[in-house]
């Protein structure tokens, strides 16, 4: 008789970690470096590392809220940390608007970087920018999670607790804006 | 998309400094939440969701404890003492060999729950579980998958490195317990209660594969223990009759059971004699009524290749 060897899932962990909290410690190990890489492409890498360690305090604190029935607690995750991420919205826009008439990436990197990268941007990616700045918030959120963090229209749906609708209709406005600034076939 | 998903693609990756800070506040926040935990929950994560109903009936914090004196006249084993030492001379003489290191301990386990006369009113089920005989890993089935988790109770090779004395096993099943609390809860106050040594002896016996010298030890350890007597006759969840190494405290009821002749472990049996109530992590709080009546009995105990194999 063969075993099979299975993983605990997300939310089986959190289901577990109610009454064995450090259980929870497994979903920071699985989900931190990429939340903290999609916070740091939005707002540098200091402001990220901040949002990355609330998103887990806040996670923790409110696992007892998850529906443990779904498996990948990615998207509430991301929901969490989208959430902190808007309390910088202006900050967002003010970077993003200063990299479009600049050229130049005001997001602060890590010290090592910051000479190499610090190059001008290319036109597409400073219009880029522009219509990034430009875009409502939310429809910000859906376009980046779907564009960097390949997530589903359900999983956006999720993480943003909007429909499956919404996700659509901002997602195609989004891109619509984009598409504007970039030229029909960059998207 | 592909200019947007290329947009700030080289931004830095978290340093090392940055994650172990998260992940330090985040557990930081995990501790707090165990420390406001009663005692019980942190043993409970110990040991497994089970043990959650098992604890929960057996254990008691603190407290004195009192001896049982129920002992009949005609009692094949005259003190717990005598007990000890008939379960340890099984255990040692026991013929079956030492499995090797990558083979697992599989134990079948039937649990009720209940009150006294209807013991199995609230709960009865089959616990399957397989230990590593290393101790480093254990497994069980759940909704069809095996999962794993990580290590069993204690450390086997701690457990059998020499000397193997009852005074020695005991030690260091203290040193565990208060290591851990001192990590958790922080309530023990440096004091391993009498009921919580009879319940990490009992999972012991129950979970894990011990080196005959170990069981040995345990079964002497026993008596040792604070309060600990010999009560004939007790019924473990299959019906099953045996001796019982007892222990009765303000809260809890609890026996240890083994068979009359053979001195194998049986199972165990635990009442509660005062409510309690128990809060948990998430707020959620349960009480276990005075009358509460927890029963094991270990069906199969045995050795096979992989976890997932049944013998």
């Amino acid at each position: 008789m063969s075993a099979e060897t299975v993983e605990i899932d997300d939310g089986e962990l959190i289901r577990r970690s109610t009454h064995d909290p450090e259980q929870f410690a497994a979903l920071f190990d699985r989900y931190a470096k990429q939340i903290h890489l999609y916070a740091a492409r939005r707002l540098g890498t200091q402001a990220a590392d901040d949002i990355v360690a609330e998103t887990f305090l806040a996670a923790f604190r409110r696992r007892g809220a998850y529906d443990t029935s779904f498996a990948l607690a990615r998207p509430w995750l991301y929901g969490i940390a989208t959430t902190l991420i808007a309390r910088h919205r202006r900050q967002e826009e003010r970077l993003l608007r200063a990299l479009s008439r600049t050229g130049v990436d005001p997001l602060p990197e890590a010290l090592a970087d910051t000479v190499t990268r610090r190059v001008t941007a290319q036109g597409r990616e400073r219009e880029l920018a522009g219509a990034l700045a430009s875009l409502p918030r939310g429809h910000r959120d859906v376009l980046l999670l779907v564009a960097w963090e390949d997530m589903s229209y359900e999983e956006v749906a999720r993480a943003l607790d909007i429909s499956v609708g919404t996700v659509r209709s901002r997602l195609h406005r989004a891109r619509k804006t984009a598409r504007n600034v970039l030229g029909d076939e960059e998207l | 998309m592909n200019v947007i998903k290329e947009f700030r693609r080289s931004t830095p990756a978290i340093t090392d400094k940055a994650a172990a800070a998260a992940r330090a506040r985040l557990m930081t926040a995990i501790h707090e939440q165990e420390a406001a935990e009663k005692p019980a929950v942190a043993r409970a994560r110990r040991f497994g969701w089970r043990v959650a109903m098992a604890a929960a009936l057996a254990l008691a914090v603190g407290g004195t404890t009192m001896a049982l004196r129920d002992q009949p006249s005609l009692a094949p084993v005259a003190s717990v003492a005598e007990l000890g030492e008939r379960a340890a001379r099984a255990a040692e003489n026991d013929p079956t060999p030492a499995p090797d290191p990558t083979q697992w301990f599989y134990t079948r386990e039937l649990q009720l729950t209940g009150v006294e006369g209807d013991v199995d009113r609230d709960h009865r089920g089959i616990w399957e579980r397989w230990t590593s005989v290393d101790g480093k890993r254990s497994a069980w089935y759940q909704d069809g998958k095996l999962m794993f988790q990580g290590s069993a109770v204690m450390d086997p090779a701690e457990l059998a490195k020499p000397p193997v004395t009852p005074a020695e096993v005991i030690a260091r099943i203290e040193a565990a317990v208060l290591d851990e609390d001192r990590r958790g809860p922080q309530e023990l106050n440096g004091h391993v209660p009498p009921v919580m040594l009879l319940m990490e002896i009992t999972q012991l016996m129950t979970d894990q594969w011990l080196a005959p010298d170990v069981r040995a030890a345990l079964f002497r350890a026993l008596p040792t223990i604070k309060g600990i007597t010999v009560t004939q006759d007790v019924p473990v969840a299959d019906g099953r009759r045996g001796v019982a190494f007892s222990l009765t405290d303000v809260e809890a009821r609890s026996y240890l059971i083994v068979d009359p002749e053979t001195f194998r472990y049986l199972g165990t049996n635990s009442t509660r004699l005062k409510d309690r109530t128990y809060e948990w992590a998430d707020g959620r709080k349960e009480t276990f009524k005075a009358g509460t009546v927890g029963l094991t009995a270990q069906l199969e105990a045995t050795i096979v290749n992989q976890p997932g194999q049944r013998p």
